[in-house]
């Protein structure tokens, strides 16, 4: 289980991720409206990871990786952007950022993303898919059961 | 180029957003009459969100709809169940993301492929009446109709530079 940053400047986004993080069995143990707030947030939680939106008030994205990876070289970053903001995104991974993530986000693509900046995590729907091979397994190799009636 | 033709390349790229992100992510129909209107004053929904594109453009663009088709966008972008009790808030802010959305995929489209625009965060206006052209400035507009109401999309200004040579 990973213990995730959320950064957005908007409510509904921020709450999306949060709520897609938890399904994926992760831990959300803070949000930022902005940049500035983020480095706060950052330098107080330690998350193993953080969720980071590009256009926001008071300090963007890009600047924020900046300033993360003073604090922490070694800091997890997924910038979350829309299509048409490459060039930006391409100047966040120069920057430090571990990837990105294209809005509008699904589960799916935010378990992805995840997954390639932690190859090794285990979250919910590994343990899901892992189930589901157990069962299918399990079916191939049940013995069958003599009619005893 | 004239201003009001940097003005309509830049709504026909939104105009175009707009029904792919209405028909793949909301699933809601759209229909657009094909028409981009020059227009002198711009009467405004319940709902405006506005954004600026800044940078190497100058201008601003605004996106007004009703309160069904806004309140349904919401229910639609939101994941998992929303509670009453959070909906207003998440619908002010449901209102500038969908905006941010539609603007960033809008910008390759724009001519000279967006290159130098930049745009700034969203703001949502409640129940603002209208905006009236000014000196310098046009307005071009287009009505695009869905099930629950229609969106009006608008962009406002005047090009400069390279633009508007």
């Amino acid at each position: 289980m990973l213990n995730i940053l959320v950064v957005d400047d908007s409510l509904i986004m921020r709450r999306n991720i949060t709520k897609m993080i938890e399904s994926l069995g992760h831990r959300v143990i803070g949000e930022a409206k902005d940049g500035l707030e983020s480095i706060t947030l950052y330098s107080k939680l330690k998350p193993d990871l953080v969720t980071m939106d590009i256009t926001m008030p008071e300090m963007d994205g890009i600047t924020a990786v900046k300033e993360l990876k003073k604090i922490d070289k070694n800091a997890k970053i997924i910038m979350v952007t829309s299509h048409g903001q490459e060039e930006m995104v391409i100047h966040a991974i120069r920057n430090g950022a571990s990837g990105y993530l294209l809005k509008p986000i699904n589960v799916i693509k935010l378990r992805d993303s995840i997954r390639k900046v932690f190859p090794s995590i285990v979250d919910e729907t590994t343990l899901q898919e892992r189930e589901t091979a157990l069962l299918e397994c399990d079916e191939i190799n049940l013995p069958e059961i003599e009619d005893i009636s | 180029m004239e201003n009001i033709e940097v003005l309509k390349k830049v709504l026909i790229a939104i105009v175009h957003q707009v029904e792919v992100f209405m028909s793949d992510e909301m699933k809601i129909e759209i229909e657009f009459d094909g028409e981009y209107r020059s227009v002198d004053k711009v009467e405004l929904k319940k709902y405006t969100t506005t954004i600026g594109i800044g940078g190497s453009l100058n201008l601003l663009f605004y996106a007004t709809y009703n309160e069904l088709l806004l309140d349904t966008m919401t229910r639609r972008l939101a994941y998992g169940e929303i509670k009453e009790d959070e909906f207003v808030e998440l619908r002010d802010s449901a209102a500038g993301e969908i905006a941010n959305m539609i603007m960033g995929q809008s910008l390759s489209h724009f001519p000279n492929q967006g290159r130098g625009v930049s745009i700034t965060p969203p703001v949502t206006i409640e129940d603002a009446k209208s905006i009236v052209k000014t000196n310098g400035a046009g307005i071009i507009s287009a009505v695009l109709s869905t099930p629950y109401g229609n969106i009006e999309l608008n962009v406002i200004g005047s090009a400069k530079g390279e633009w508007n040579a």
